[in-house]
């Protein structure tokens, strides 16, 4: 049993008391807005959060059933706080909506860009979500379909294959794990990281620019934030 | 096509006022409100005059309704700016430590609750502006240190690195190919531990 499962158990007490409730949905969307800014600040694709993004949807989904409930009830109804409370789940659902619609549509660009990467290796296809395999499957349908038809017909049959690695230079276009990040870090690092014969020891709250590669696992671990 | 360029690596300067927007403020109240749970945080009971923490965007709503004060946090003084500016004229090398979000929540504080402030808001902006240049001119001057291996910013807030990033990450990378071009020989190997990295 992982913690999803039990936040999965949690949330299906119906008895549950309200202010462990409210810290488990603080704490999901916290979670929702660090896997936002982890996917759109580093270079590679990261894991789909599955169980987060279940539980995030669902509660979007009532919520928006609530307020189509209740704005037909507005208009016969007498209370005045009930038009505020609206206008304030209104924003808040707006506000998840944008971290989940901007989470995703990195997650789409990233596939779009290393699909073929993406394709050709298991661990990388064990990131995505089923959706996300589906579309990538029929995007990379559709495009050979297209680059066949309108020219690669016209070549000769040894320059028709788009993930070729020969010559040195790969066709194939993968995520530049050496890219400079920017990190906080969360907790003093025992270990210090080595970078060119130097050993830095990183004490919580310091901030660093460096190559995502060399602190890739202490992201994962959360050890270090980027932001 | 699915993340127009703008957006890529980095966030907008909107986006980062929306990460600021979930930073929890002090209001007081003028009516009683009931409390309920959101998807991503809770409305708490608002009684008239008892204060109350809420995440700014909450506090803005209320406030653009005419249904509370918001209590301008303690930083956001004419005292504290006018310290925090002498220590980062006196430590040439270091930044003081601000809140993680202060340029956003003191524009937004200005812009939106400015009748709140207990002090002149004219004042409260110069002072800010005054501190976000010296900062500027400082961080500006430390990128003459940029080399391709890595640079501390301890103490910069996150709209101050969000106006960096671009320029930072784009010459560090490019130092970065330079020096793996002259060092061909030490073959840079992916299969290298994470923590034993150097070119």
């Amino acid at each position: 049993m992982d913690i999803d499962d039990i936040l999965k158990a949690f949330d299906q007490e119906t008895s549950r008391p309200q202010r462990s409730q409210s810290k488990l949905y603080r704490q999901d969307y916290e979670s929702l807005k660090k896997a936002w800014i982890n996917e759109r600040t580093s270079p590679e694709l990261l894991h789909y959060e599955v169980d987060l993004m279940e539980r995030v949807l669902k509660r979007i989904r009532q919520q928006m059933e609530f307020i189509e409930l209740n704005s037909i009830e507005l208009q016969s109804s007498e209370e005045k706080d009930i038009k505020l409370l609206l206008v304030i789940i209104e924003s808040e659902l707006d506000r998840v909506n944008f971290v989940v619609r901007s989470y995703l549509r990195t997650r789409l660009d990233k596939i779009d860009k290393f699909t073929i990467y993406i394709h050709n290796e298991e661990q990388e296809l064990k990131k995505l979500s089923p959706e996300e395999t589906e579309y990538m499957n029929r995007h990379l349908e559709i495009l050979v379909e297209l680059y066949n038809k309108q020219f690669l017909s016209k070549l000769p049959e040894s320059l028709h294959t788009l993930d070729d690695t020969s010559g040195g230079i790969s066709m194939i276009e993968s995520p530049e794990l050496s890219k400079s990040v920017f990190i906080r870090v969360l907790k003093d690092i025992e270990i210090p990281i080595v970078i060119g014969g130097e050993e830095i020891d990183m004490k919580q709250d310091e901030i660093y620019v460096l190559s995502y590669r060399l602190v890739k696992d202490l992201i994962q671990a959360e050890e270090v934030a980027l932001i | 096509m699915s993340l127009p360029k703008k957006y890529k690596n980095t966030f907008l300067p909107s986006e980062v006022e929306f990460q600021a927007e979930d930073q929890p403020i002090l209001i007081i109240p003028r009516y009683a409100l009931k409390d309920r749970q959101l998807i991503g945080t809770s409305i708490p009971v608002l009684k008239p005059m008892k204060r109350a923490e809420v995440p700014l965007w909450l506090g803005f709503i209320l406030k653009q309704q005419d249904r509370c004060n918001i209590v301008t946090p303690s930083w956001l003084s004419i005292n504290f700016l006018k310290k925090a500016y002498q220590e980062e004229v006196t430590y040439t090398t270091r930044f003081f430590r601000m809140p993680w979000n202060w340029l956003e929540i003191s524009k937004m504080i200005l812009d939106k609750a400015s009748d709140d402030m207990t002090e002149p808001p004219h004042q409260i902006r110069a002072l800010i502006q005054d501190l976000r240049e010296v900062r500027l001119i400082k961080a500006r001057r430390g990128l003459k240190e940029l080399n391709e291996s890595y640079m501390q910013l301890d103490n910069l807030s996150l709209m101050e690195i969000n106006e960096l990033r671009p320029m930072v990450v784009g010459v560090m990378d490019q130092l970065r190919k330079l020096q793996v071009g002259t060092n061909e020989d030490e073959e840079v190997s992916d299969e290298e531990g994470p923590l034993s990295y150097d070119i």
